[in-house]
């Protein structure tokens, strides 16, 4: 529940369940995840300097098909090209410098293999580049990063077909250092692109830690319209939710703790278009410290619908929002198994709130409703 | 033996007794050498044996619970020595744990060498001690690991004696002749240093280094970092700094150091000491500073008065032989909240487990969580890292999944199933899911559109129809209705009775919508018997009722009875036969009672309107449970102008507050529709229902509303993410059939080799394409044959593999027995043989006669020829040609995995 807000108590019904473990193979920590645009390829990132791409057999099961050395340091993130590009990655890491790969495929004369060749070096940043992320697909093949320095670059391919060159477009000096970015991924032309970038700066009283930038197709500038001023704490990711026809934007902030701001764009008549950008009405839609520590990561469904945030307790969190757009905790994941939490009864006064919020592992009950999937997926209660 | 057990669990006891009163810091530390044994020390020296134990299991004392999968148990106690300040375990090997030498620094300078072992142990070296000349603290004691033999000590400064010593604790030299404190001698033998340093001086820390053999570092006198080389004796590099606590050495990094001052660590490197590499701020002053033995780059602080300890993630990168900056990544390690930290320890090999103590002596065994990352991919699958090396994935077949009820899951299959590509009925698509709501907008649709197709229904002031709702029917002017007094039928009383009803057009056509359009007699009794026919009795005597048919209520309600097998409805239909106009009865004050209790809306409604008193109606209007089209007729037909406008505006909005689809019996599909559908989707994220609803019924609208756009780009969109390509085709075909838009442009245009003059035109079969995408065939009679260019008359290119021109069938079809040749039908909605059969008769020509060709070397010939001859090679089949033609186009990897299984 929102604090402050009444709540109505949930009696909470606990189940448990297993979820289906795939060794990375990397040597050191994995810093990233990317799902292609269909969700049957996957790459992962590591500190250990290199990238390995995925792909889901037959069988859906997720098979290596490449690893390569990709950087001279830890590779932050990985993110996928929109495939109508061609299957195109690009990376960025501590090195400071971010790349992009695209995939080839020859034969050796054992078999059909698949090489990822470098096309393009972005190498103008002076600090470790912290994030890489593609523009919507409707944007055409451009690429925003954001560097530990605190400056946004976003880059173009002029020519889609030549991936060697890219061009710096614009760069925003954000003047504290960035940890992440994410492009609004509405399809529309009804929205003007937005990124919104955080700053993982240590410091609360350096002010807001989110800054929406907008691109206004009058007068080719991306400007900043936006500065959330109530995130203070140092921002470690944020992602904008898949827009689905709604009428405003849904963005996912992990910071000391888990927030979800709307962000409304304010109607203007069409009549008085005069290149002015237009405004956003900001409100905040949830904030949950049920991690009770840093947030590392947060991620969207394909519907925005569902937001899984992860912490530094080791677990990863789902959150939704019922139908009074009250957002909640429906699950959580912790190492192998999977705790989902579903309402049950719906009676009860507020001032039992407390008590069921602090059910924790001691008096939670735990059920094991469905087989599991493999014999050798134990759930241990 | 029996004795010795009972005195072990009496002092076990006593120690928790004294961990939990007591408020000397306890300090831990895990077994260098036994995996699963730490030792506490506050004011004795306790080691312990760590349990792994089920989550469920309860741990009694004299065990203590150390997390959720491990406890503690006393092996022994050691409280032969008193005053401790520091203790250091030997690092050095010992077959038996408990052989394992324990260096303790007291209060008063002595150092005393130490085990756990009952018995001596062989090499005599337990109960050595170093005794200084002066009484005074010893601050921080280290063993070598290179030369484990090797022990320093730094002790607290005194005017005539050194700070810095080392022993090697193998030797041994006479007792000293002086014995400056009695209490202090004792039965071992005393060291001698090896080497001693820094005259008059303090030493806060001290460390071997790990770099050079023989060197030690010691922080001094609250300004210097000074290096000692022991073989020659001498000092041999100086740093000033004020982090001169704690100093440890990086076991993955040889050159590293960290100290700690008040609130800072400082990072240092041996190559290049003069001043820290790296500084980490901390709020509060640090107590305790540690290096991470089983992970690279990893320090852990401990602060004063700290709930939490914190980890430095230091990652350090060479390129291009050029030191860069470390980055660094800032983590709160909270064990258990409840306390304040006293003492950490690292465990020496299982990767980032930790072990912390609190001032209440609670002790935490905790696994540092790796970061986690994390992803959610087009299909519903959320895969995370769980620890260094491991992914989890659950995926929308994971039974989990169903307890999250999410719209995107319901989007796929209501997708799958076809949902909104039945163009016929509407009402069909509602059938796809199991949501009322949903199913009751697209029968409305399904019946508006009719009313705007056949052109018959016509608004007041004879405009045509066009997807409006009752309000905004209602408030295109202002009503002027007529009272009508309407008899009952079937009431057999003294005098007629009558009810007063409102009548205009408006409220005519707003009944219609409602499906309420009971002109006559028997278009109410279809309307009735139709809901019998579903079941729906109780609805279908209200309605009877609400129209002033009474027998035919009673009639309808025992027919339910019988049919249903639901007696209660017969007594329902006992007490409906009471129905009386006394506005005083026995009968109206009973059932104004009793009808609260009854379970079904329609017959509280009904027992609500026949003993309304005052024409309010309220409790009819007020029964949400009932369908929203009966209570908008009631309100059409009882309500006068102003109540009626005032509720339906009342509803309107409130429905379109809540996002409630059944709103749109109300607004219609004009713009205020658009608003309720924009709060449906707001609110539950079903992009896809009002995408359908705008491609069915609100194309008119999608270049005036923006929004409308949004919805159907974002579905098509998502359909395309979900590799539903058939499904958005289709929908694309509703489209375009629906805006009657021009022919789409021919994607490909194909040009004779020899005259360059376009040879499509002639080769499209008459009529429209029923494909972008050009399809060459003769396999059906009604094509004209056409083997040569028709403009030069030069032969079209041959099939690469049957050698035959383009144009001629491939000999296939024949082959092929009809019942086996469902695999290449590309409109593979056919389940049923019959169907299947009949989609073949439809094409002109089969799939395997199309001309196909590789994009790079410009080959081709029949598409099945071609197919066969890949499902082998990989190399063009054209002689000479070694373009690799199956292996360059990598979208292939989407559509069908069998790339990546070859890839393997």
């Amino acid at each position: 529940c929102l604090p402050g807000s009444s709540c109505v108590l949930k009696e909470t019904l606990r189940v448990m369940f297993v979820a289906k473990s795939l060794p990375a193979e990397h040597k050191d920590l994995i810093h990233d995840v990317a799902f292609d645009f269909y969700g049957r390829r996957m790459a992962t990132c590591s500190s250990d300097q290199s990238v390995k791409i995925w792909d889901l057999n037959e069988d859906g099961e997720w098979v290596c098909t490449a690893s390569w050395k990709t950087h001279c340091g830890s590779v932050w993130k990985v993110t996928w090209a929109h495939p109508e590009f061609g299957q195109i990655i690009a990376t960025c890491s501590f090195d400071r410098t971010a790349a992009i790969w695209e995939e080839s495929v020859s034969d050796s004369g054992h078999g059909v293999h698949s090489t990822w060749i470098k096309r393009a070096g972005l190498v103008d940043s002076r600090t470790s580049v912290m994030d890489v992320k593609f523009a919507p697909k409707i944007q055409g093949l451009q690429l925003a990063t954001c560097s530990a320095g605190g400056v946004v670059r976003i880059y173009e391919a002029p020519d889609v077909m030549n991936l060697n060159q890219w061009s710096p477009q614009y760069e925003m000096n954000c003047k504290l250092q960035c940890s992440c970015i994410s492009w609004n991924p509405s399809p529309s032309r009804l929205h003007s692109p937005l990124i919104a970038v955080g700053s993982d700066d240590p410091n609360p009283s350096s002010g807001g830690k989110v800054f929406i930038y907008e691109f206004s197709a009058n007068t080719h500038k991306w400007t900043k319209v936006e500065t959330l001023v109530t995130v203070t704490e140092p921002v470690h990711d944020l992602a904008f939710a898949p827009n689905l026809g709604r009428s405003y934007h849904l963005l996912g902030i992990a910071t000391k703790d888990v927030r979800i701001i709307a962000l409304k764009p304010v109607r203007q008549d069409p009549t008085q278009n005069n290149g002015s950008t237009s405004s956003l009405e900001v409100r905040q839609a949830g904030q949950f410290d049920d991690h009770g520590s840093t947030v590392w990561r947060v991620c969207w469904n394909m519907t925005g619908t569902i937001l899984a945030s992860s912490g530094d307790d080791g677990c990863v969190r789902l959150w939704k929002a019922n139908y009074l757009d009250i957002w909640k905790c429906i699950s959580t994941l912790r190492g192998e198994t999977v705790e989902n939490v579903s309402e049950v009864g719906t009676t009860g006064g507020p001032s039992q709130q407390s008590g069921t919020m602090a059910i924790g592992q001691h008096t939670a009950r735990y059920f094991k409703l469905a087989p599991t999937a493999h014999p050798a997926h134990v759930p241990w209660h | 033996r029996r004795s010795s057990n009972l005195g072990y669990n009496a002092h076990t006891i006593y120690h928790h007794w004294r961990l939990n009163m007591s408020s000397v810091r306890v300090d831990v530390q895990w077994s260098p050498v036994a995996a699963d044994q730490f030792l506490t020390w506050g004011s004795d020296l306790q080691l312990y044996q760590v349990q792994d134990i089920v989550p469920s299991e309860t741990v009694q004392l004299p065990r203590l619970q150390l997390g959720p999968k491990t406890a503690a148990s006393l092996l022994s106690t050691n409280n032969d020595l008193q005053y401790i300040k520091c203790v250091a375990w030997c690092p050095g090997l010992e077959t038996d744990p408990s052989n394992q030498l324990l260096a303790v620094g007291q209060a008063n300078g002595k150092v005393a060498l130490t085990t756990f072992s009952k018995i001596p142990d062989p090499h005599g070296i337990k109960g050595r001690e170093f005794i200084p000349k002066h009484s005074r603290p010893v601050n921080s004691l280290a063993w070598s690991t290179q030369e484990p033999q090797l022990l320093s000590a730094g002790l607290d400064k005194i005017r005539t004696d050194h700070s810095v010593i080392v022993c090697d604790v193998t030797r041994t030299s006479q007792p000293p002749s002086y014995a400056f404190d009695q209490r202090n001698s004792s039965a071992g033998d005393v060291m001698k240093p090896l080497n001693e340093f820094g005259l008059a001086e303090t030493a806060h820390s001290v460390a071997f280094s790990l770099h050079a053999s023989r060197t030690l570092i010691a922080g001094m006198n609250n300004k210097h970092i000074k290096l000692f080389d022991l073989r020659e004796g001498k000092l041999c590099a100086t740093a000033n700094t004020k982090a001169v606590y704690g100093i440890c050495a990086d076991v993955h990094n040889e050159h590293r150091l960290a100290s700690f001052s008040e609130n800072q660590v400082s990072i240092w490197d041996l190559r290049s000491i003069e001043r820290p590499v790296l500084y980490l701020d901390a709020t509060k002053p640090i107590t305790k500073l540690s290096w991470c033995p089983s992970r690279v780059g990893l320090l852990a602080s401990l602060s004063r008065d700290s709930a939490a300890v914190r980890i430095y993630d230091i990652l350090h990168y060479t390129h291009g032989g050029e030191d860069q900056e470390p980055a660094v990544i800032t983590r709160s390690i909270n064990t258990d909240s409840s306390t304040y930290i006293s003492a950490f320890s690292w465990h020496p090999t299982h990767e980032n487990r930790i072990i912390t103590a609190s001032y209440t002596g609670k002790l935490v065994d905790y696994n540092v969580h790796e970061r986690i990352t994390l992803n959610w991919s087009a299909t519903s699958a959320l895969m995370w890292t769980n620890g260094k090396k491991m992914l989890q994935q659950i995926d929308c077949q994971h039974p989990v999944y169903s307890h999250f009820d999410d719209i995107s899951i319901a989007i796929m299959t209501r997708a799958q199933k076809k949902y909104g590509l039945h163009v016929e009925n509407l009402a069909t698509n509602g059938e796809v899911t199991d949501d009322v709501s949903l199913r009751n907008l697209w029968t409305w649709l399904d019946a508006a559109r009719s009313l705007v197709l056949t052109g018959n229904f016509k608004l007041p002031g004879g405009m045509p129809y066009r997807y409006q709702g009752v309000w905004s029917l209602m408030s295109l002017s202002t009503l002027s209705s007529d009272v009508v007094s309407r008899p009952w039928i079937g009431l057999e009383a003294q005098k007629p009775h009558f009810a007063k009803v409102f009548r205009c057009e408006e409220r005519s056509r707003a009944l219609e919508l409602c499906s309420w359009g009971f002109e006559n007699e028997t278009v109410l009794n279809s309307f009735l018997s139709q809901l019998e026919a579903t079941g729906n009795h109780t609805r279908a005597a209200a309605v009877a009722v609400f129209n002033q048919r009474l027998k035919q209520a009673i009639l309808i309600l025992q027919r339910g009875a019988s049919s249903k097998k639901l007696p209660a409805l017969n007594s329902t239909a006992m007490a409906l036969s009471g129905f009386t106009e006394e506005r005083k009865g026995l009968w109206r004050e009973t059932c104004v009672n009793l009808r609260t209790q009854l379970t079904d809306p329609y017959l509280r409604a009904m027992f609500a309107f026949l003993t309304d008193d005052a024409d309010s109606y309220d409790p009819v209007l007020g029964e949400t449970e009932m369908a929203i089209e009966d209570r908008v007729a009631f309100a059409c037909t009882y309500l006068s102008d102003v109540r009626l406008m005032e509720y339906l505006e009342k509803l309107n909005t409130q429905l379109t507050e809540e996002g409630n689809l059944d709103g749109i019996l109300l607004s219609g599909l004009c713009s205020e529709g658009i608003d309720l559908l924009q709060r449906y989707v707001d609110l539950t994220g079903d992009v896809q229902t009002v995408a359908l609803v705008t491609i069915h019924t609100l194309q008119h609208a999608m270049t005036k509303d923006s929004r409308l756009s949004h919805w159907v780009q974002s579905y098509r969109n998502l359909l395309d993410s979900l590799r539903l390509w058939n499904e958005r085709a289709q929908l694309d075909v509703i489209m375009n059939d629906n805006k009657h838009a021009e022919r789409p442009p021919q994607h490909i245009y194909i040009t004779c080799n020899f005259c360059k003059k376009g040879i499509s035109a002639y080769i499209q079969a008459p009529g429209r394409p029923r494909n972008p995408y050009a399809r060459f065939g003769t396999g059906s009679a009604n094509k004209s044959k056409m083997q040569a260019c028709p403009n030069c008359r030069k032969p079209l290119p041959r099939c690469s593999l049957c050698l035959v021109h383009m144009g001629t069938p491939s000999g296939w079809g024949s082959s092929i027995p009809k019942s086996s040749g469902g695999e290449d039908n590309a409109e593979g909605d056919s389940s049923t043989p019959t169907s299947d059969t009949a989609v073949r008769r439809r094409k002109l020509s089969n799939f395997t006669s199309w001309f196909t060709w590789c994009q790079t070397c410009r080959h081709g010939g029949h598409a099945h020829h071609l197919m066969e001859w890949f499902k082998e090679h990989t190399e063009c089949p054209v002689t000479s040609c070694n373009c690799k033609c199956m292996s360059l186009d990598t979208v292939n990897k989407v559509a069908s995995s069998s790339v990546s299984v070859m890839a393997k």
